[in-house]
Protein backbone atom coordinates (compact mmCIF):
# COMPACT_ATOMS: atom_id res chain seq x y z
CA UNK A 1 0.00 0.00 0.00
CA UNK A 2 1.72 3.45 -1.33
CA UNK A 3 1.87 5.73 1.43
CA UNK A 4 1.50 9.13 0.79
CA UNK A 5 4.14 11.31 2.77
CA UNK A 6 2.68 13.74 5.67
CA UNK A 7 3.12 16.79 3.21
CA UNK A 8 0.36 15.57 0.60
CA UNK A 9 -2.10 14.24 3.01
CA UNK A 10 -1.74 17.50 4.68
CA UNK A 11 -2.64 19.46 1.63
CA UNK A 12 -5.18 17.09 0.80
CA UNK A 13 -6.99 17.17 4.19
CA UNK A 14 -6.64 20.98 3.59
CA UNK A 15 -8.63 20.34 0.24
CA UNK A 16 -11.20 18.71 1.45
CA UNK A 17 -11.80 21.08 4.41
CA UNK A 18 -12.47 23.97 1.65
CA UNK A 19 -14.52 21.91 0.04
CA UNK A 20 -16.70 21.26 3.29
CA UNK A 21 -17.04 25.18 3.96
CA UNK A 22 -18.14 26.01 0.44
CA UNK A 23 -20.64 22.89 1.07
CA UNK A 24 -21.84 24.78 4.36
CA UNK A 25 -21.80 28.31 2.97
CA UNK A 26 -23.95 27.12 -0.22
CA UNK A 27 -26.89 25.48 1.97
CA UNK A 28 -27.21 27.99 4.16
CA UNK A 29 -29.04 29.65 1.18
CA UNK A 30 -33.29 29.50 2.27
CA UNK A 31 -35.30 27.25 0.33
CA UNK A 32 -37.80 28.82 -1.64
CA UNK A 33 -41.28 28.58 0.06
CA UNK A 34 -44.17 26.42 -1.11
CA UNK A 35 -47.86 27.03 -2.07
CA UNK A 36 -49.00 26.04 1.39
CA UNK A 37 -46.19 28.05 3.40
CA UNK A 38 -47.25 30.82 1.18
CA UNK A 39 -51.04 30.27 1.71
CA UNK A 40 -50.35 30.37 5.47
CA UNK A 41 -48.01 33.20 6.04
CA UNK A 42 -49.40 35.69 8.03
CA UNK A 43 -46.84 38.24 5.94
CA UNK A 44 -47.66 36.62 2.58
CA UNK A 45 -50.94 34.92 1.38
CA UNK A 46 -52.33 34.67 5.09
CA UNK A 47 -55.12 32.58 3.48
CA UNK A 48 -56.51 30.92 6.54
CA UNK A 49 -57.30 34.54 7.88
CA UNK A 50 -60.65 34.30 5.81
CA UNK A 51 -60.57 31.15 4.00
CA UNK A 52 -60.80 27.57 5.84
CA UNK A 53 -59.60 25.13 3.80
CA UNK A 54 -61.00 21.49 5.46
CA UNK A 55 -58.94 19.46 2.74
CA UNK A 56 -55.93 19.71 4.33
CA UNK A 57 -55.79 19.15 8.09
CA UNK A 58 -52.44 21.72 8.98
CA UNK A 59 -54.91 24.24 7.83
CA UNK A 60 -56.44 25.97 11.69
CA UNK A 61 -58.52 28.92 11.20
CA UNK A 62 -61.79 29.69 12.60
CA UNK A 63 -62.60 31.80 9.94
CA UNK A 64 -65.68 31.86 8.02
CA UNK A 65 -65.84 35.15 6.67
CA UNK A 66 -65.20 33.80 2.60
CA UNK A 67 -65.62 30.74 1.36
CA UNK A 68 -64.14 28.03 2.28
CA UNK A 69 -61.63 26.42 -0.31
CA UNK A 70 -62.79 23.07 -1.55
CA UNK A 71 -63.41 21.28 -4.70
CA UNK A 72 -61.40 24.16 -6.18
CA UNK A 73 -60.80 22.29 -10.00
CA UNK A 74 -64.44 22.02 -10.39
CA UNK A 75 -65.34 25.78 -8.82
CA UNK A 76 -62.38 27.10 -10.95
CA UNK A 77 -61.66 24.70 -14.41
CA UNK A 78 -60.13 27.94 -16.16
CA UNK A 79 -57.11 28.20 -14.14
CA UNK A 80 -56.77 31.67 -15.62
CA UNK A 81 -59.71 32.85 -13.46
CA UNK A 82 -58.54 31.70 -10.30
CA UNK A 83 -55.17 33.30 -11.14
CA UNK A 84 -57.55 36.65 -11.89
CA UNK A 85 -59.08 36.63 -8.76
CA UNK A 86 -55.99 36.40 -6.29
CA UNK A 87 -54.70 39.24 -8.58
CA UNK A 88 -57.70 41.17 -8.09
CA UNK A 89 -60.19 39.97 -6.29
CA UNK A 90 -62.85 43.14 -6.61
CA UNK A 91 -63.02 43.00 -10.51
CA UNK A 92 -65.52 39.64 -9.95
CA UNK A 93 -66.95 41.76 -6.36
CA UNK A 94 -66.51 45.44 -6.12
CA UNK A 95 -66.83 45.53 -2.45
CA UNK A 96 -64.58 42.14 -1.67
CA UNK A 97 -62.68 42.21 1.34
CA UNK A 98 -60.25 39.79 -0.70
CA UNK A 99 -56.64 42.22 -0.72
CA UNK A 100 -55.57 42.30 -4.26
CA UNK A 101 -52.48 40.29 -4.12
CA UNK A 102 -51.41 41.07 -7.79
CA UNK A 103 -52.43 43.87 -8.14
CA UNK A 104 -51.00 45.36 -4.80
CA UNK A 105 -48.14 43.43 -5.71
CA UNK A 106 -48.64 41.92 -1.98
CA UNK A 107 -47.39 38.33 -3.78
CA UNK A 108 -45.12 37.93 -6.54
CA UNK A 109 -46.24 36.60 -10.17
CA UNK A 110 -44.06 33.50 -8.99
CA UNK A 111 -45.58 33.34 -5.51
CA UNK A 112 -49.43 33.86 -6.96
CA UNK A 113 -48.74 30.59 -9.10
CA UNK A 114 -47.49 28.51 -6.45
CA UNK A 115 -50.34 29.71 -4.27
CA UNK A 116 -52.90 28.74 -7.20
CA UNK A 117 -50.98 25.32 -7.87
CA UNK A 118 -51.51 24.61 -4.16
CA UNK A 119 -55.06 25.83 -4.11
CA UNK A 120 -56.17 23.55 -6.67
CA UNK A 121 -54.94 20.30 -4.61
CA UNK A 122 -57.57 21.19 -2.14
CA UNK B 1 6.39 12.81 -6.07
CA UNK B 2 7.94 16.08 -4.97
CA UNK B 3 5.95 17.48 -7.88
CA UNK B 4 2.60 15.98 -6.95
CA UNK B 5 3.53 17.13 -3.39
CA UNK B 6 3.57 20.68 -4.93
CA UNK B 7 0.90 20.73 -7.16
CA UNK B 8 -1.57 19.86 -4.30
CA UNK B 9 -0.25 22.16 -2.13
CA UNK B 10 -0.57 25.20 -4.44
CA UNK B 11 -4.20 24.10 -5.79
CA UNK B 12 -4.47 23.85 -2.22
CA UNK B 13 -3.40 27.22 -1.79
CA UNK B 14 -5.22 28.62 -5.15
CA UNK B 15 -8.44 27.74 -3.51
CA UNK B 16 -7.97 29.34 -0.69
CA UNK B 17 -7.04 32.81 -2.05
CA UNK B 18 -10.08 32.32 -4.18
CA UNK B 19 -12.23 32.29 -1.66
CA UNK B 20 -11.33 34.99 0.11
CA UNK B 21 -10.39 37.63 -2.37
CA UNK B 22 -13.69 37.32 -4.47
CA UNK B 23 -15.77 38.77 -1.32
CA UNK B 24 -12.85 41.51 -0.91
CA UNK B 25 -12.54 42.56 -3.96
CA UNK B 26 -16.20 42.94 -4.15
CA UNK B 27 -16.45 45.15 -0.90
CA UNK B 28 -13.41 47.07 -2.55
CA UNK B 29 -15.08 47.77 -5.11
CA UNK B 30 -17.88 49.66 -3.33
CA UNK B 31 -16.02 50.86 -0.93
CA UNK B 32 -14.05 52.56 -3.01
CA UNK B 33 -15.61 55.81 -2.39
CA UNK B 34 -17.40 55.49 -6.03
CA UNK B 35 -20.69 57.57 -5.58
CA UNK B 36 -23.74 56.45 -6.23
CA UNK B 37 -24.31 55.92 -9.91
CA UNK B 38 -26.53 58.77 -11.47
CA UNK B 39 -29.40 56.01 -12.70
CA UNK B 40 -29.73 55.19 -8.98
CA UNK B 41 -29.14 58.69 -7.55
CA UNK B 42 -32.44 59.68 -9.89
CA UNK B 43 -34.23 56.26 -8.83
CA UNK B 44 -33.64 57.27 -4.93
CA UNK B 45 -35.19 61.41 -6.09
CA UNK B 46 -38.29 60.19 -7.68
CA UNK B 47 -38.60 57.14 -4.96
CA UNK B 48 -38.62 60.39 -2.19
CA UNK B 49 -41.14 62.54 -4.55
CA UNK B 50 -43.87 60.05 -4.94
CA UNK B 51 -43.85 58.66 -1.24
CA UNK B 52 -43.79 62.55 0.02
CA UNK B 53 -46.40 62.97 -1.97
CA UNK B 54 -48.38 60.43 -0.76
CA UNK B 55 -47.87 60.92 2.42
CA UNK B 56 -49.49 64.23 1.81
CA UNK B 57 -52.38 63.00 0.58
CA UNK B 58 -52.80 60.52 3.69
CA UNK B 59 -52.09 57.17 1.27
CA UNK B 60 -48.45 56.18 2.15
CA UNK B 61 -48.51 52.42 2.49
CA UNK B 62 -46.12 50.84 5.25
CA UNK B 63 -44.44 48.69 2.62
CA UNK B 64 -43.66 52.33 -0.24
CA UNK B 65 -41.94 54.04 3.50
CA UNK B 66 -40.13 50.80 4.40
CA UNK B 67 -38.68 50.44 0.86
CA UNK B 68 -37.91 54.30 0.76
CA UNK B 69 -35.81 53.52 4.29
CA UNK B 70 -33.92 50.44 2.58
CA UNK B 71 -33.28 52.58 -0.52
CA UNK B 72 -31.64 55.48 1.95
CA UNK B 73 -29.58 52.97 3.83
CA UNK B 74 -28.29 51.45 0.58
CA UNK B 75 -27.13 55.06 -0.54
CA UNK B 76 -25.49 55.85 2.60
CA UNK B 77 -23.15 52.64 1.59
CA UNK B 78 -23.02 53.86 -1.90
CA UNK B 79 -24.85 50.13 -3.08
CA UNK B 80 -26.38 51.75 -6.54
CA UNK B 81 -28.06 48.29 -7.46
CA UNK B 82 -29.80 48.15 -4.18
CA UNK B 83 -30.80 51.68 -4.22
CA UNK B 84 -32.45 51.28 -7.91
CA UNK B 85 -34.19 48.28 -6.44
CA UNK B 86 -35.10 49.22 -3.45
CA UNK B 87 -36.22 52.61 -4.82
CA UNK B 88 -38.16 51.00 -7.72
CA UNK B 89 -40.25 49.04 -5.13
CA UNK B 90 -41.16 52.12 -2.90
CA UNK B 91 -42.07 54.20 -6.22
CA UNK B 92 -44.14 51.63 -7.34
CA UNK B 93 -45.74 50.95 -3.73
CA UNK B 94 -46.25 54.74 -3.63
CA UNK B 95 -47.93 55.03 -6.47
CA UNK B 96 -50.52 52.31 -5.86
CA UNK B 97 -51.42 53.98 -2.55
CA UNK B 98 -52.04 57.33 -4.34
CA UNK B 99 -53.99 55.44 -7.10
CA UNK B 100 -56.05 53.68 -4.38
CA UNK B 101 -57.79 57.05 -3.20
CA UNK B 102 -59.54 56.80 -6.79
CA UNK B 103 -61.05 53.37 -5.94
CA UNK B 104 -64.95 53.38 -4.99
CA UNK B 105 -65.98 53.52 -1.83
CA UNK B 106 -67.14 50.43 0.17
CA UNK B 107 -70.40 49.48 1.01
CA UNK B 108 -71.52 52.82 -1.13
CA UNK B 109 -75.00 54.57 1.10
CA UNK C 1 -100.47 88.41 4.42
CA UNK C 2 -97.48 89.29 5.74
CA UNK C 3 -98.65 87.09 8.65
CA UNK C 4 -98.60 83.91 6.39
CA UNK C 5 -95.50 84.36 4.58
CA UNK C 6 -93.71 84.74 7.80
CA UNK C 7 -95.55 81.80 8.99
CA UNK C 8 -94.51 79.40 5.63
CA UNK C 9 -90.33 81.18 5.95
CA UNK C 10 -90.13 79.75 9.27
CA UNK C 11 -91.86 76.51 8.39
CA UNK C 12 -89.38 76.41 5.82
CA UNK C 13 -86.18 76.94 7.54
CA UNK C 14 -87.70 74.47 10.26
CA UNK C 15 -87.90 71.47 7.44
CA UNK C 16 -84.09 72.66 6.00
CA UNK C 17 -82.52 72.48 10.08
CA UNK C 18 -84.23 69.20 10.22
CA UNK C 19 -83.09 67.70 7.54
CA UNK C 20 -79.37 69.26 8.26
CA UNK C 21 -79.52 66.23 10.87
CA UNK C 22 -81.59 64.01 8.98
CA UNK C 23 -79.04 63.07 6.37
CA UNK C 24 -76.41 61.89 9.28
CA UNK C 25 -79.58 59.89 11.33
CA UNK C 26 -80.74 58.25 8.43
CA UNK C 27 -77.50 57.10 8.14
CA UNK C 28 -76.79 55.90 11.30
CA UNK C 29 -80.39 54.00 11.55
CA UNK C 30 -79.54 52.32 8.57
CA UNK C 31 -76.20 51.01 9.95
CA UNK C 32 -78.06 50.14 13.03
CA UNK C 33 -80.95 48.40 11.56
CA UNK C 34 -78.44 46.58 9.49
CA UNK C 35 -77.01 44.68 12.52
CA UNK C 36 -80.45 44.22 14.19
CA UNK C 37 -81.64 42.21 11.43
CA UNK C 38 -79.00 39.66 11.39
CA UNK C 39 -78.46 39.71 14.95
CA UNK C 40 -81.62 40.14 15.97
CA UNK C 41 -80.59 38.45 19.52
CA UNK C 42 -78.40 40.88 20.90
CA UNK C 43 -79.96 43.96 22.53
CA UNK C 44 -79.09 47.46 21.65
CA UNK C 45 -77.38 48.19 24.55
CA UNK C 46 -74.82 45.01 24.34
CA UNK C 47 -73.79 46.98 21.01
CA UNK C 48 -70.80 48.46 23.44
CA UNK C 49 -69.65 45.23 23.82
CA UNK C 50 -68.60 44.56 20.82
CA UNK C 51 -67.35 41.48 19.86
CA UNK C 52 -67.58 40.20 23.11
CA UNK C 53 -71.21 40.64 22.05
CA UNK C 54 -70.32 37.41 20.19
CA UNK C 55 -68.69 35.22 22.17
CA UNK C 56 -70.61 34.06 25.71
CA UNK C 57 -66.85 33.23 26.81
CA UNK C 58 -64.95 35.86 25.90
CA UNK C 59 -67.43 37.87 27.69
CA UNK C 60 -67.43 35.80 30.60
CA UNK C 61 -63.58 36.46 30.24
CA UNK C 62 -64.24 40.06 30.42
CA UNK C 63 -66.56 40.05 33.49
CA UNK C 64 -63.83 38.43 35.04
CA UNK C 65 -60.86 40.92 34.51
CA UNK C 66 -63.65 44.10 34.81
CA UNK C 67 -64.10 42.73 38.72
CA UNK C 68 -61.37 43.62 39.23
CA UNK C 69 -58.68 45.65 37.12
CA UNK C 70 -55.17 44.76 37.11
CA UNK C 71 -55.04 48.44 35.40
CA UNK C 72 -56.54 50.42 38.22
CA UNK C 73 -52.89 51.89 39.25
CA UNK C 74 -53.10 53.38 36.08
CA UNK C 75 -56.74 54.45 36.43
CA UNK C 76 -55.00 56.09 40.04
CA UNK C 77 -52.60 57.81 38.11
CA UNK C 78 -54.93 58.94 35.95
CA UNK C 79 -56.89 60.63 38.67
CA UNK C 80 -54.14 62.22 40.07
CA UNK C 81 -53.43 63.99 36.52
CA UNK C 82 -57.02 65.15 36.92
CA UNK C 83 -57.01 66.33 40.45
CA UNK C 84 -53.99 67.92 40.61
CA UNK C 85 -54.61 71.47 39.93
CA UNK C 86 -52.71 73.79 37.48
CA UNK C 87 -49.60 76.36 38.46
CA UNK C 88 -53.01 78.97 38.84
CA UNK C 89 -54.67 77.60 41.18
CA UNK C 90 -57.27 76.14 38.73
CA UNK C 91 -58.13 72.93 37.91
CA UNK C 92 -59.84 70.87 34.74
CA UNK C 93 -63.39 70.27 36.76
CA UNK C 94 -63.33 73.91 36.68
CA UNK C 95 -63.81 74.14 32.75
CA UNK C 96 -66.24 71.65 32.63
CA UNK C 97 -69.99 71.82 33.94
CA UNK C 98 -70.71 69.66 36.37
CA UNK C 99 -67.21 69.65 37.39
CA UNK C 100 -66.89 67.54 34.43
CA UNK C 101 -69.09 65.13 35.14
CA UNK C 102 -71.41 63.41 32.35
CA UNK C 103 -69.85 65.92 29.11
CA UNK C 104 -67.51 63.20 27.43
CA UNK C 105 -70.81 61.85 25.36
CA UNK C 106 -70.62 65.26 23.61
CA UNK C 107 -67.30 65.17 22.31
CA UNK C 108 -66.43 65.15 19.27
CA UNK C 109 -68.55 68.55 19.29
CA UNK C 110 -68.40 70.83 15.70
CA UNK C 111 -67.05 73.69 17.39
CA UNK C 112 -68.73 77.18 14.76
CA UNK C 113 -66.15 79.31 15.83
CA UNK C 114 -62.89 77.93 14.58
CA UNK C 115 -64.99 75.42 11.95
CA UNK C 116 -63.45 72.18 13.49
CA UNK C 117 -64.05 69.19 15.03
CA UNK C 118 -63.06 69.34 18.64
CA UNK C 119 -62.44 65.84 20.82
CA UNK C 120 -63.06 65.57 24.26
CA UNK C 121 -59.13 65.20 24.64
CA UNK C 122 -58.44 68.95 23.11
CA UNK C 123 -60.75 70.23 25.17
CA UNK C 124 -58.41 69.54 27.73
CA UNK C 125 -55.81 70.41 26.32
CA UNK C 126 -58.37 73.64 25.60
CA UNK C 127 -58.42 73.60 29.31
CA UNK C 128 -54.94 73.37 30.16
CA UNK C 129 -53.24 76.19 27.74
CA UNK C 130 -56.16 78.18 28.89
CA UNK C 131 -54.60 77.61 32.43
CA UNK C 132 -51.36 78.76 31.40
CA UNK C 133 -50.00 75.13 31.08
CA UNK C 134 -48.52 73.44 27.46
CA UNK C 135 -50.89 70.97 25.66
CA UNK C 136 -50.34 67.58 26.20
CA UNK C 137 -49.14 65.90 23.17
CA UNK C 138 -52.64 63.14 21.66
CA UNK C 139 -50.31 60.26 21.33
CA UNK C 140 -48.76 60.02 24.65
CA UNK C 141 -49.94 57.79 26.31
CA UNK C 142 -48.46 58.55 29.85
CA UNK C 143 -50.16 62.00 29.62
CA UNK C 144 -52.80 62.40 27.60
CA UNK C 145 -54.03 58.50 27.77
CA UNK C 146 -53.95 58.61 31.57
CA UNK C 147 -56.12 61.78 32.31
CA UNK C 148 -58.50 60.47 30.07
CA UNK C 149 -58.29 57.15 31.50
CA UNK C 150 -59.69 58.70 34.48
CA UNK C 151 -61.75 62.04 32.91
CA UNK C 152 -63.71 60.06 30.66
CA UNK C 153 -64.95 57.33 33.64
CA UNK C 154 -66.76 60.87 34.71
CA UNK C 155 -68.96 60.17 31.87
CA UNK C 156 -69.74 56.58 32.45
CA UNK C 157 -73.13 55.88 31.84
CA UNK C 158 -74.12 58.45 29.70
CA UNK C 159 -75.32 58.06 26.64
CA UNK C 160 -72.89 59.42 23.40
CA UNK C 161 -75.02 62.37 21.85
CA UNK C 162 -73.21 63.76 19.09
CA UNK C 163 -74.99 66.98 17.40
CA UNK C 164 -74.36 67.41 13.66
CA UNK C 165 -75.89 70.96 13.10
CA UNK C 166 -74.73 73.26 10.13
CA UNK C 167 -73.57 72.72 6.87
CA UNK C 168 -69.59 72.80 8.24
CA UNK C 169 -70.50 70.39 10.59
CA UNK C 170 -71.88 68.29 8.13
CA UNK C 171 -68.88 68.43 6.05
CA UNK C 172 -67.04 67.07 8.71
CA UNK C 173 -69.27 64.38 9.81
CA UNK C 174 -69.32 63.20 6.25
CA UNK C 175 -65.29 63.48 5.45
CA UNK C 176 -65.26 60.86 8.66
CA UNK C 177 -68.09 59.02 6.51
CA UNK C 178 -65.64 58.96 3.34
CA UNK C 179 -62.77 57.96 5.35
CA UNK C 180 -64.82 55.42 7.44
CA UNK C 181 -65.69 54.07 3.67
CA UNK C 182 -62.76 53.85 2.09
CA UNK C 183 -60.08 51.42 1.17
CA UNK C 184 -56.41 51.99 2.61
CA UNK C 185 -52.70 50.34 2.98
CA UNK C 186 -51.65 47.40 0.47
CA UNK C 187 -54.15 45.49 2.37
CA UNK C 188 -57.23 47.56 0.68
CA UNK C 189 -59.53 46.85 3.79
CA UNK C 190 -62.06 50.22 4.70
CA UNK C 191 -63.34 50.31 8.22
CA UNK C 192 -67.18 49.62 6.73
CA UNK C 193 -65.91 46.82 5.14
CA UNK C 194 -65.14 45.01 8.04
CA UNK C 195 -67.53 46.66 10.81
CA UNK C 196 -70.79 47.36 8.91
CA UNK C 197 -70.41 45.08 5.95
CA UNK C 198 -69.17 41.83 7.87
CA UNK C 199 -70.37 42.30 11.34
CA UNK C 200 -70.04 38.79 13.80
CA UNK C 201 -68.07 37.66 11.29
CA UNK C 202 -64.61 35.89 11.80
CA UNK C 203 -61.48 37.15 11.01
CA UNK C 204 -59.07 34.70 11.87
CA UNK C 205 -59.71 34.05 15.42
CA UNK C 206 -61.61 37.19 16.19
CA UNK C 207 -65.40 37.91 15.68
CA UNK C 208 -65.77 41.40 14.18
CA UNK C 209 -67.55 44.08 15.97
CA UNK C 210 -70.48 46.44 14.81
CA UNK C 211 -69.68 49.91 14.27
CA UNK C 212 -72.46 51.63 16.83
CA UNK C 213 -70.80 51.01 20.03
CA UNK C 214 -67.37 50.98 19.18
CA UNK C 215 -66.48 54.48 20.07
CA UNK C 216 -68.50 54.53 23.28
CA UNK C 217 -65.76 52.10 25.05
CA UNK C 218 -61.88 54.37 25.37
CA UNK C 219 -59.35 54.69 26.82
CA UNK C 220 -58.68 50.91 26.80
CA UNK C 221 -56.36 48.84 28.26
CA UNK C 222 -55.74 45.94 26.20
CA UNK C 223 -54.14 42.49 25.37
CA UNK C 224 -52.01 40.54 27.72
CA UNK C 225 -50.32 43.86 28.94
CA UNK C 226 -52.81 46.21 29.72
CA UNK C 227 -51.57 48.56 27.35
CA UNK C 228 -53.15 52.16 27.29
CA UNK C 229 -55.10 52.97 23.61
CA UNK C 230 -56.94 55.82 23.40
CA UNK C 231 -59.91 55.75 20.04
CA UNK C 232 -57.62 57.71 17.60
CA UNK C 233 -54.68 55.64 19.33
CA UNK C 234 -56.51 52.37 17.75
CA UNK C 235 -57.36 54.16 14.47
CA UNK C 236 -53.55 54.28 14.22
CA UNK C 237 -52.78 50.42 14.93
CA UNK C 238 -55.65 49.73 12.55
CA UNK C 239 -54.17 51.64 10.08
CA UNK C 240 -50.85 50.18 10.63
CA UNK C 241 -52.62 46.38 10.32
CA UNK C 242 -53.39 47.04 6.91
CA UNK C 243 -50.56 48.67 5.84
CA UNK C 244 -51.45 51.96 5.95
CA UNK C 245 -48.73 54.68 7.19
CA UNK C 246 -50.74 55.69 10.42
CA UNK C 247 -52.36 59.21 10.39
CA UNK C 248 -51.47 61.98 13.43
CA UNK C 249 -52.98 61.17 16.36
CA UNK C 250 -55.14 64.15 16.79
CA UNK C 251 -55.00 65.79 13.64
CA UNK C 252 -57.83 66.54 10.99
CA UNK C 253 -58.21 63.40 9.53
CA UNK C 254 -58.43 61.30 12.62
CA UNK C 255 -60.80 63.76 14.15
CA UNK C 256 -63.25 63.62 11.70
CA UNK C 257 -63.41 60.14 12.23
CA UNK C 258 -64.10 60.08 15.63
CA UNK C 259 -67.01 62.32 15.11
CA UNK C 260 -68.48 60.55 12.34
CA UNK C 261 -67.77 57.41 14.21
CA UNK C 262 -69.00 58.20 17.56
CA UNK C 263 -72.72 59.82 16.22
CA UNK C 264 -72.61 55.59 15.00
CA UNK C 265 -72.65 55.42 18.74
CA UNK C 266 -75.69 57.55 19.72
CA UNK C 267 -78.22 57.01 22.25
CA UNK C 268 -75.48 53.93 23.64
CA UNK C 269 -74.24 54.33 27.54
CA UNK C 270 -69.80 54.91 27.65
CA UNK C 271 -68.23 53.29 29.42
CA UNK C 272 -64.21 54.39 29.86
CA UNK C 273 -60.84 52.03 30.59
CA UNK C 274 -62.57 48.87 30.07
CA UNK C 275 -60.37 45.47 29.05
CA UNK C 276 -59.89 44.47 25.47
CA UNK C 277 -58.00 41.38 24.44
Amino acid sequence: MYQFPTSIRAAGACLILIAGFIQTVRADEPKAPTGQELAFDNRKGNCLACHAMPGDSKAVTNTNIAPPLISMKERFPDRAKLYAQLWDASKANADSLMPPFGKHKILSDDEINKVVDYIYGL
Amino acid sequence: MKVIRNAVWMLAGGIFLLGITGPVAHAAENASGAALTVEAAKALSNAEFLVGMAKNKKSLWTTAAGALTQAQEAAKKQDSEAVIRYSAVASEQAFLGLAQSGYPLTGAD
Amino acid sequence: MKQLIWIMSCLGWLAIAANAQAAPEDHRLKVVKAVQKIYPAIKFEDYVHGALAFSPDAKDQYDAIMAFPPYDAEIEKGAKLWETPFKNGKRYADCFPREGRNVAGNYPLFDAATKKVVTFEMALNQCRTANGEDPYKHSDMNTMGLLTAYARTLSDGMKMNIKVEGKEALAAFEAGQKFFHQRRGQLNFSCAGCHISNVGNVLRTEYLSMAPGQATHWPAFRGGDYALFTLQRRYAACNQMVRLAPLEIGGEEYNNLEYYHSYLSNGLPLKASVFRK
